[in-house]
């Protein structure tokens, strides 16, 4: 009953045996020769996807750090040239007041020097007059002792013998 | 420094043979200036020869008294110095005419009175 019913649907046995030997026998050489290396090749792409992914990931990784540091090292180097500007503005006030000081130390002194010259050029001139009032008395004695020389000698020579006559 | 010892020496060697009085003084002093010359001192006989006056004189309790004046001294002015000499003091006289007029008086080269002109006006000038 079985076989008719079977039968009925035009199925022979012998040749659906013959067929299922063929298809696992295809079966086993596709898996072998085609699946299994399809699949490892399908692994391998997927590793080598995964493992760029992973690097792509460590590279974006490393730029956000890189770029991190370029922030950093940015801000850095304002704060360097900040305080560089900060400093050499110190150092110019600092040497604009030394300069000050010298101008006015180097006035002070010049004006000592003038004042010092004046007092000097004054003396001189003071002693020049005194010397050439000197001279001019002794000359103006000279002149008045020419006129009668031995009187004069005679009076002093008296004043000198006095003088030591009585000690 | 011998040196003047030496022209000191000399001089008072000089000056107590000549005080001595026994000998002719002339005769001395030229023997002595001899004697200098032979020492090879003939350039220091005129120094020795001062120093020994002013020695004898001192030693004869006399000065050497030097008058300076501008012109030569009169007669006059003379008899006026005569009495600040004594009898046997030597006298000398000097002129120099940038004392202008007075006198300055020298006794024994180390007392002096400076009455001229000159000095007068330096004191008060």
């Amino acid at each position: 009953m079985e076989n008719a019913f079977i039968s009925q649907f035009g199925i022979d046995w012998k040749l659906f045996l013959s067929q299922l030997v063929n298809f696992v026998i295809i079966l086993i050489v596709l898996r072998f020769f085609v699946y299994n290396p399809v699949l490892k090749m399908l692994k391998e792409r997927n590793k080598k996807i995964k493992e760029g992914l992973d690097k792509a990931e460590e590279a974006n990784v490393r730029l956000k750090e890189v770029d991190a540091i370029g922030k950093a090292k940015i801000k850095e180097a304002e704060i360097t040239s900040v305080n560089m500007i900060k400093e050499t503005e110190n150092k110019a006030k600092a040497l604009g007041h030394e300069l000050q000081k010298k101008l006015e130390d180097s006035q002070l002194k010049m004006q000592k020097e003038l004042q010092d010259n004046y007092k000097k050029q004054q003396e001189q001139a003071n002693d020049l007059v005194m010397k050439n009032a000197v001279e001019l008395v002794k000359k103006t004695i000279i002149k008045t002792v020419e006129l009668k020389p031995e009187a004069i000698d005679e009076a002093l020579i008296k004043k000198a013998a006095e003088e030591i006559n009585n000690g | 420094m011998a040196k003047q010892n030496k022209t000191k020496l000399y001089a008072t060697v000089l000056a107590e043979i000549l005080s001595e009085k026994q000998y002719d003084e002339k005769k001395i002093v030229n023997n002595f200036v001899k004697l200098l010359v032979d020492s090879g001192y003939e350039n220091k006989s005129k120094e020795v020869l001062d120093l020994a006056q002013d020695l004898l004189l001192q030693k004869q309790g006399k000065r050497k008294i030097t008058f300076e004046t501008a012109r030569a001294i009169t007669t006059s002015q003379k008899k006026v110095l005569d009495s600040i000499v004594n009898k046997g003091d030597v006298v000398k006289e000097k002129i120099s005419p940038e004392l202008i007029a007075g006198i300055k008086i020298i006794i024994n080269d180390s007392k002096q009175f400076d009455g001229s002109l000159q000095g007068k006006l330096q004191r008060i000038l």
